[in-house]
């Protein structure tokens, strides 16, 4: 990571300082703490080869390929780049102890496991706060942790959150029924993890007590869904699976373009909007029906609107077509596919792509980011760390361990 | 007197009172929003709800906003969006003329190191260079965009970010690109709007470099935020040089699977999970079956799984299918219509979801994702303010008489509600 000092007024180190203890392993939790890594937080992963991020090995669980190195993800190298990595047998007794003094001297510690199980490593909040009560700890789970007695325990991943939260109720189309949604539901939840780490942590500079985040992934879906749930609450008819109808907008739907899977969205509110559609697209026959110069009138033919406009637009580029609306003041965009917004230029305007180093790996374009700041902050520029690559550096340093220590608890096939 | 948007007005709680703000992480903390963006505006009911003090400066008559769908009329007779309500409970609301310069004198007033101004591309030239605080922008594109601040919809803020592509997953895209609840990307990005605004704060005190900057600015690009949230797989796009489709986005097998009565969601990663859905299903030969050996053979052969999952599942009511998976730790979901999910009794468990009278009747309000601990406990908030419903009090508050609110009012530059 490197810092830049535009005016010789000194750098940003942003979260410089603050130690992070990272147990997190599935999507959600290693979000959340890319999210503190990127703004200068020194994060340290606790993984192994038996129990590794997930990040490392989803080419093989996802079935991708059979690629079997733990060091090899381009997945990983992105959502762990900067991060420490440490391997330790929490299974050992004194892999535990080593890893709750370094609870002792953390920040932030962050899990995504099942709740109660940090409790049973020694390194819930309620037993590293006793040594270390400026700590705050952050957990992210299914449900989050429920009352003693109540046993429901629901293991999951973003399918699961989306479902029970809702979200797969409101989306889709009626024809191909309720749909799901992947990595943004575990990433939202991980983004949310990290508003309340941030909030706990500025409330520690008055208080200098720790805090305890139990983040639940259902709610945070729940929290994207709120307004439609507000409405059900109230007895309305609200969420369904509608694909693209919301009022008030009509047309408001993605339109064919030139070439394979290639869409335009376009919403469609007033009429201005509408006459600077129909004129882009040489709608000639739409623009001269007085009918539809009224939102009335389009809402109620939006299904019969279809196929005149797609087939116009199906002989459009669809960058060049969203270009052409959006410079008409027409709300409009390219379905953009993940690996077109890799020459995106809006984003590469805003500088958001930097180029990662890893040793394994060639060079590997990731997102920083989603937000500049002026004085800007440090950027990245390491990929994510091979399985085990900063044990000894990490216990020197957290812990005070010399060589020779380290060298017998290796030994002890604690580093695995 | 709207007493259901009031900030201070509690949901009905679990019993213990709710904490007081003043004992919430941001209390102290004052966000003004101006002319936000819909994210903007999600990224200030976060805040709100931790208990920063935000006020809505919203031009005479209130915002566009608060005529957007869907509306629904009061015990007053008052129209008002729900959309709207959702994203700005728990604020509070001041309407004066955004073009005359009473505006930079009021925002001038709540200069301090840790304020901030919530606004979007557009509005942000109205804030003084004066303001000492952070200056907080959040559009769907950021600044650098060759449009400048085009017009967007929720669809197209999605479609732009790159998911939309990918739902709805399925075999052969057949179907076009759709997008989620008509909020959910903007909710998404107005976490991560809501991370870059408490992150600067808190460098804000303790970075030397930023505490001698008198107004740091943020641009956050909505677009930039929903890549962010699609890291699990960018690597994959870059690494393998390969595209990500409607027809490759999906799991193996599982996803959204139909039942007698509904539908369950489902996702088995791991060796555990996959012994726990064929015990399950009665599948046990499938264990020792070098079809589904591997993650890999899992995938060359998902056909054969999921007509099995699906004949299962068929047969089965959601109740039945949930039961005998997750006995056997299978990660598995019950895909819940809204009024399902407000019957969740392990969301009311935890006071995530309570319950309120207001103006539209009784509601269910939703707090902060945090559980229990009184720091993430403040009351709910349930409504939206009306427009201006804060100005007089404001203004008092800031030493103005009510002679002198009196004279903007009649002048046209504040409205009282």
């Amino acid at each position: 990571m490197h810092v830049i000092d535009i005016d010789g007024r000194g750098a940003v180190e942003g979260l410089k300082g603050i130690r992070v203890l990272d147990f997190t392993w599935a999507g959600a939790g290693p979000l959340a703490m890319a999210l503190i890594r990127m703004m200068g937080a020194e994060v340290v992963k606790v993984e192994s080869a038996t129990r590794p991020d997930m990040a490392r090995a989803m080419a093989r669980l996802y079935g991708w390929s059979t690629e079997n190195s733990l060091d090899r993800s381009p997945s990983f190298n992105d959502l762990g780049a900067e991060k420490l990595s440490v391997t330790l047998d929490l299974r050992q007794p004194k892999a535990r102890e080593i890893a709750q003094r370094l609870a002792a001297r953390a920040d932030v510690i962050c899990d995504n496991m099942r709740p109660g199980k940090m409790e049973t490593l020694g390194l819930g909040y309620e037993q590293v706060s006793k040594v270390n009560p400026r700590v705050v700890c952050c957990s992210i789970s299914a449900t989050g942790r429920l009352d003693p007695g109540n046993d429901l325990d629901i293991p999951g991943y973003a399918p699961v959150f989306w479902a029970e939260g809702g979200g797969g109720s409101v989306t889709g189309w009626p024809e191909g029924g309720p749909s799901y949604l992947r990595s943004p539901v575990d990433l939202n939840a991980g983004t949310m993890a990290c508003v309340g780490i941030l909030a706990a942590l500025h409330a520690r500079l008055t208080t200098g007590r720790g805090a305890f985040i139990d983040c639940s992934a259902i709610e945070t879906v729940v929290a994207a869904v709120g307004d439609e749930l507000m409405a059900a609450s109230l007895g309305l008819p609200a969420g369904g699976v509608r694909g693209n109808e919301r009022l008030p907008y009509a047309p408001n739907d993605a339109f064919p373009c030139k070439g394979k899977d290639q869409w335009v969205a376009i919403s469609i509110h007033d009429n201005t909007q509408w006459r600077s559609m129909c004129e882009v697209l040489g709608a000639t026959e739409l623009a001269a029906d007085m009918a539809l110069l009224s939102r009335e009138g389009r809402w109620k033919r939006r299904n019969e609107l279809y196929a005149p406009i797609a087939a116009l637009t199906a002989t459009w580029d669809a960058l060049t077509l969203e270009e052409a609306l959006q410079a008409r003041g027409v709300p409009a965009a390219q379905s953009k596919s993940l690996r077109t917004l890799f020459g995106d230029e809006a984003l590469n305007a805003r500088g958001f792509w930097k180029l990662l180093k890893h040793p394994l790996m060639e060079d590997q374009k990731v997102g920083a980011l989603a937000w500049n700041l002026m004085p800007p902050m440090p950027e990245p520029d390491r990929g994510g760390a091979l399985l085990g690559e900063h044990n000894a550096q990490v216990l020197e340093e957290w812990l005070g361990i010399g060589h020779a220590e380290f060298e017998q608890l290796k030994a002890q096939n604690l580093f695995v | 007197m709207n007493v259901a948007a009031s900030p201070a007005a509690p949901a009905a709680t679990l019993g213990t009172a709710p904490t007081p703000v003043a004992a919430l992480p941001m209390a102290g903390t004052t966000i003004l929003e101006l002319g936000a963006s819909t994210a903007g505006q999600f990224a200030g009911r976060l805040l709100a709800s931790l208990g920063a003090r935000v006020i809505k400066i919203e031009p005479l008559g209130g915002e566009p906003e608060r005529r957007g769908p869907d509306m629904v009329r009061d015990c007053n007779g008052r129209q008002r969006s729900l959309a709207f309500e959702y994203l700005n409970a728990g604020k509070q609301s001041i309407a004066i003329d955004l073009d005359d310069g009473f505006l930079a004198e009021f925002i001038l007033k709540f200069s301090a190191p840790d304020a901030v101004i919530l606004s979007s591309p557009k509005y942000a030239p109205r804030v003084p260079a004066a303001f000492e605080g952070v200056l907080a922008k959040v559009g769907p594109y950021g600044e650098a965009h060759n449009h400048g601040d085009p017009p967007t919809t929720p669809l197209t803020r999605y479609q732009a970010g790159g998911d939309g592509s990918l739902i709805p997953p399925g075999p052969e895209p057949t179907l076009r690109p759709t997008f989620p609840g008509t909020l959910v990307g903007d909710c998404f990005a107005g976490a991560g709007a809501a991370v870059s605004i408490l992150g600067t704060l808190y460098m804000k005190k303790t970075d030397a470099r930023l505490k001698s900057e008198p107004q740091p600015a943020i641009d956050f690009s909505q677009q930039a935020h929903l890549l962010m949230i699609q890291k699990l797989f960018l690597g994959r796009v870059w690494g393998e040089k390969m595209e990500l489709t409607r027809a490759n986005n999906r799991y193996a097998f599982g996803g959204a699977v139909k039942c007698k009565d509904g539908f369950v969601s489902m996702l088995v990663l791991e060796e555990h999970q996959w012994k726990g859905l064929c015990t399950a299903m009665g599948r046990k030969e499938w264990l020792t079956d070098p079809r589904f050996a591997t993650g890999t053979t899992r995938w060359e052969n998902q056909a054969v799984i999921q007509a099995g999952l699906e004949a299962w599942c068929g047969t089965r009511s959601v109740a039945d299918v949930l039961a005998a998976t997750r006995a056997l730790s299978v990660p598995i979901g019950h895909i819940a219509t809204l009024p399902e999910v407000l019957q969740k009794e392990y969301l009311r468990e935890r006071g995530y979801l309570q319950e309120a009278e207001s103006d539209l009747g009784r509601i269910v309000t939703m707090g902060l994702p945090f559980g229990r601990d009184p720091m993430w406990q403040g009351a709910h908030a349930v409504l939206a303010p009306g427009a201006g419903e804060h100005t007089a009090a404001i203004l008092r508050g800031l030493a103005r008489s009510d002679a002198d609110i009196e004279l903007l009012e009649r002048l046209g530059v504040v409205q009282c509600m």
